[in-house]
This record gives C-alpha cells, structure tokens and sequence, in this order.
C-alpha cells in the first residue's frame, strides 16, 4: 500500500474531525441552555407533585439528543478510519525514486516523492505521536513530499535510514493496533539476558547518555568497569544490528532512538523496577558441614503428609511416575 | 520407593538430558569464542582502514596511482563471515535451550529417597548410582536461571551427586521440604519457558483476595517484612494479615508463595521463589496491579507522559 494510496482515508479522517469539532461546539451550547431547562424542569416537576399532578415536559431536548448522537457517530467513523489507516499502514511503501539517493554539501540528502503530496497521511503519522508536520523520527524527516535525511555520508547510509523510518512507520501503526512489535520483544529479552543488564537498566530511558553520565550512575571508577559501559555499546551494536536502540551522536554520546524508546517502556512494563528482595546469605553446603541451629519456623504448614505417587510425580516427574 | 525399571527410566532421562546439556555447552563455548574472534578482527579492522586510507591519499595526491587490494576489505569479509556463524549458532543454541527447557519441565531428580543421610540439622539424599546429573548439568541449570551454581531452592540445594535439604529434623519433613523446592523449580522452568498454564491457575486464585496479592506485592517491593509492617501497609489489623500469611502457607498453595524468615528469633514473612515467579506474572497479566507497586519509584519514560 503506497502512502499516497491512503491519503484519501486519512483526508476523510480530517474531514471527520473538523466536523465532529463543530458538533461539539454545539453540544456544549445546548447542554449550556439544557441546564437552565432541566432546572426549570425539576421545579415544575416538584410542583406537580405538590398538587398532585402528573409533570410531563421533557428533561432532555430533542436537539440536544439527536447531537450528542451525531457527535458519537463521528468518533465511531473516526475510529473505524483510524484502525483501517493503520491496517494499511502495516504494509505501507514510499513512493520514492528509483534512483541512487544524492548527499549535498551539508550532509542532507533530499528525496522527494513521486506524484501528489501526501498531506494528510504525514498530518495523521504525525499525530500519533503528537508531533507537527515535518515529523521527525531519529533524524530522519517526513514530509508531505519528501523526506529529508541529515548527517550522512553515503548514499548506503541514506537507504539505511530510509529502511529505518519504514520500520519505525510499521511499528507506529503496529502499536496503535495494540499489537506487540517483535523487535521490540527481542530486544527487551536479549538485554534482559545479557550480561549488559545493570549498564542498560542506568540508562533510565534517558534521551542522550554520555560515558560519564553511566560511569558516574554505575560507581563504575576502574578501567574494567568503565571498559564494560563502552563495551556494552559496541558489542549490541554488533550483535542487534539494524535492531540497536540508540543513535551514536558523537564519541562517547549515544541517544536512544525511536525504537529504542519503546524497548524500554516495553522493558519497565516487562520488567517493572521494584526493590530487590535481599537475598539469604550463601552458605555452601558439603558433607560433614555442622550447620547453625536456626530457630525453626512455627509449624504453618499442613502439608507434611505426602502420597508416594504425589512425591514420585514431583520429583522423578510424569514419565516415571 | 522406585521400582528397578522406573530407576532405570530415570537414569535414562537424567542421561539424555546430560547429553542435550554437552551439546549447549560445546555451542556456548564455540560462541563465545566466535564473539571474541570478531571482537579481536574489528580492532584490527579499525586500525588497518585508517592506515590504509592515509596511504591511499598519499599514493593518489603524490604518484596519481589508484589503490590496491585493500586489507581492510578482506578483514570486513572475514568478519561477516564470522558474524554470519555466530548468528548461525545463536539460532542453534536458542533452540537447544529451548529444548533443554522442556526437558527439565518433566526432569526427575535422581536423588534416591531410600537412603537419607543426617548432616547435623541437614539431610542429604545421594543420587542413584549411574545417574549423572553432574557439575556440567547442575552449571548449566542455573545459566538459564540466571543464578549462581548450586541450585539453590531455599532450604533445599541441588549439588553435582546429592540434594541436601537444611534444618529438616526428619526424613518425613525432608522430602516434604524437598516437594515444595522442586514444584517451585518446576514452576521457574514453566516461567522461562513461557508454559504459563499452572502459573496462571495459581495467579487467578491469588487474584480472588486482594489481600493475598496485597501481601504478595508488599513482599516484592520490601522484602522482608514483620506481621505488623505488613498490615501498617495494607492498612489491615494484625490478626487479618497473619490469617492471610497463614492461609497461604497451606498445603491447598503448593509451592508455597511466602514463608517465615529464617533469621533467628524472626516473625517476619518473606516471599518464596515461587511466591517471586507468581507475583511477577501477576504484574506482567494485570498492568493495573502495578498501579499501587509504580506509585512509589518508578519513573516515567518521555513516552510514557
């Protein structure tokens, strides 16, 4: 699905918010003179009662009925439209030339789309992340026609970048579908795993980290412990590749990119921070060890009396038993 | 305990497992190796492109002489190639885990229940003869528990040849200490292994009284903690909190979620690797039982405001 090919939903999608804007402009004059009403209403009703009578005027208008009504028709249709642009968002390509992207003098290449402006698809990308148009995603530019890419050398590097902002556009549209990203799951088990663990967890989701910032959070003061921090980035640099989650901005800055950021919301919701439990004293265990009497813990349990079969099944497992 | 044809089912099974376990090893080992060779080749790499290049420079200003056949290129080849094996044996060894994983959801313990030995306050149980659930086997289970060897179960510790089951006064009170560790080991390996079937069933009944993951989550986030802290918290009388506690140290919670202390002369209550593993997949299913958790804490991700 090319990004121009969904232009027209997501103009529709304009049309239908301006108007469901107005109507609530509406709403909120009606149920202003709707308040005045009802306590017209209330008192007239008390009234009848008082004499016995039965009250029946209306505590709610027609008008202001019939609006609340067209106001969640509108957000029904806006969602409706908003799920089908993401849907085809999820497969979407850029009409975008074929040919070797060009670098200027300033580092910038300029890839400008082939056919009408997309101005509301870009608008509506943009919105998800409560952006303006141009809308930036890790330095990389979206225009309604064009994208801009900065600080690159070569043309590989542009295609790289391009291949990122793709993926990133799927990702977008893959969120708000309320799916997971398996890039994102991949990489949140692969730091969990790794032996990297502590030093991504000081990154705190932070924007920019620099050596020193980490060095300083990690009380990390001999050259093996700073060769860690710097290790950390160049070897998941190489081990995730394309799926590595920060943006180098000079030597020794990192930024956490766009994917990045999610892999560490993910990561806290996987993994929430909560205080360590203080582990038990290790005590190494040998024949012929003399073990300190403890105080035994009361007798809590009901669950001294064990079948064979139950005992068989937990310890020689299934099969055996 | 065992018949001499189910002895001989386990000792099969401990040995298929050992194999499967050689095999992780040799591929771990062969990683690691790969990761150090290319570690090795990129800082040559670095070091080779900038000579190379100042010399292509000096060659084409001084002589007009195009560049030979770059080093630097055949290093970056070399390294492709080896990022090429090492992805190659990552898949692989991803998939033996896996493998080892479901094997050690039905592994028997060898230990023979027959013949306890007293080690002071502790007994041991030593495994069968033949069954070799050695160092290599023992080592490797705790890599994927992300812990230290031995396997450490609480009172109950899995060694290379025997288990030993500490401050258990008799046989009786071993084994059953020894069927609560392995049911929580059990549960560890259903953990990692995302098999979330009886984890499940054990979350939604803790789910049916918020004191009881009340007190699960105040255990998280404090560790240890006395009746008294535990009921200031969750703003119940004392009685009510050591009800609750008590409930859930009874055989109808098996393994059980918390336990008592071990320091001397404590009434405090903390939680079991179990009661660990239960209470993290609460949080992970029900977002909302964070809430309470996140308000002290945690902060929030530019995206998350």
């Amino acid at each position: 699905m090319n990004l121009a090919d969904i232009e027209h939903k997501c103009k529709e999608i304009d049309t239908v918010r301006k108007q469901l804007e107005t109507k609530q402009i509406e709403l909120q004059r009606l149920e202003s003179e709707d308040k005045k009403k009802t306590q017209q209403a209330q008192i007239l009703e008390r009234l009848a009662k008082l004499r016995g009578d039965k009250y029946e005027g209306e505590h709610e208008s027609e008008e202001l009925m019939k609006t609340k009504k067209d106001a969640e028709d509108y957000q029904k249709r806006i969602k409706i439209l908003e799920r089908e642009v993401f849907k085809d968002l999820m497969d979407v390509t850029f009409p975008i030339p074929a040919e070797v992207p060009k670098i200027n003098s300033e580092r910038r290449s300029v890839i400008n789309f082939e056919g009408t402006p997309c101005n509301h698809t870009i608008k509506f990308i943009a919105s998800i992340l409560n952006s303006n148009v141009p809308f930036e995603l890790d330095k990389t530019e979206l225009h309604p026609d064009k994208i801009i890419v900065t600080n690159v050398e070569k043309p590989m590097q542009v295609v790289e970048r391009l291949e990122a902002l793709h993926n990133n556009v799927v990702r977008l549209a893959r969120i708000a579908l309320g799916e997971r990203d398996p890039d994102v799951e991949s990489v949140v088990d692969y730091l969990y795993g790794s032996n990297y663990r502590e030093v991504w967890e000081a990154v705190k989701g932070r924007k920019k980290i620099t050596y020193e910032d980490l060095n300083s959070e990690l009380e990390a003061k001999t050259p093996k412990d700073q060769k860690k921090i710097r290790n950390f980035f160049t070897n998941i640099e190489q081990i995730l590749g394309g799926k590595f989650p920060f943006i180098r901005e000079s030597p020794g800055v990192y930024g956490l990119s766009f994917l990045g950021s999610l892999v560490w919301k993910r990561y806290r919701d996987k993994y929430p921070e909560v205080k360590e439990i203080p582990k038990k004293p290790h005590r190494e265990v040998s024949v012929g060890d003399v073990i300190e009497e403890e105080e035994k813990p009361g007798p809590s349990t009901l669950n001294k009396y064990l079948s064979n079969n139950e005992i068989k099944e937990v310890i020689y497992g299934k099969e055996v038993s | 305990m065992l018949t001499e044809d189910q002895k001989r089912q386990v000792i099969a099974s401990v040995q298929r497992f050992e194999e499967k376990v050689s095999e992780y090893v040799k591929g771990k080992t062969e990683l690691k190796d790969y990761e150090r060779k290319i570690q090795v080749k990129m800082g040559e790499l670095l070091k080779v492109a900038e000579e190379e290049r100042q010399m292509e420079i000096a060659m084409e200003v001084l002589y007009g002489q195009s560049k030979k056949e770059s080093v630097a290129g055949k290093i970056e080849e070399e390294i492709k190639s080896l990022q090429k094996k090492t992805e190659i044996l990552r898949n692989e060894l991803t998939k033996l885990k896996t493998g080892l994983l479901e094997q050690m959801r039905n592994l028997p313990i060898p230990a023979d229940l027959e013949n306890p030995k007293q080690e002071d306050s502790s007994i041991a149980f030593p495994f069968f003869e033949d069954a070799k659930l050695g160092k290599e086997g023992i080592d490797t289970i705790c890599d994927l528990f992300r812990q230290e060897p031995p396997i450490d179960l609480g009172d109950v510790i899995i060694l290379p040849g025997r288990v030993v089951v500490k401050d258990a006064p008799s046989k009786q009170e071993a084994i059953s200490k020894f069927v609560q560790a392995i049911r929580s080991f059990r549960m560890r390996v259903d953990s990692l292994s995302k098999s979330y079937e009886q984890i499940d069933e054990m979350v939604e009944r803790l789910r049916k009284s918020s004191q009881y993951s009340g007190i699960l989550k105040v255990l998280l986030r404090q560790g240890t903690l006395s009746l008294k802290e535990i009921a200031r918290i969750l703003g119940i009388d004392e009685r009510k909190a050591y009800d609750t506690c008590y409930n859930l140290t009874r055989s109808n919670w098996s393994p059980k979620p918390i336990q008592r202390a071990h320091a001397p002369h404590s009434g405090d209550w903390e939680l079991t690797l179990a009661g660990e593993i239960l209470v993290n997949r609460l949080l992970e299913r029900y977002p909302d039982e964070r809430l309470e958790l996140n308000s002290k804490g945690t902060t929030q991700t530019e995206l998350e405001k």
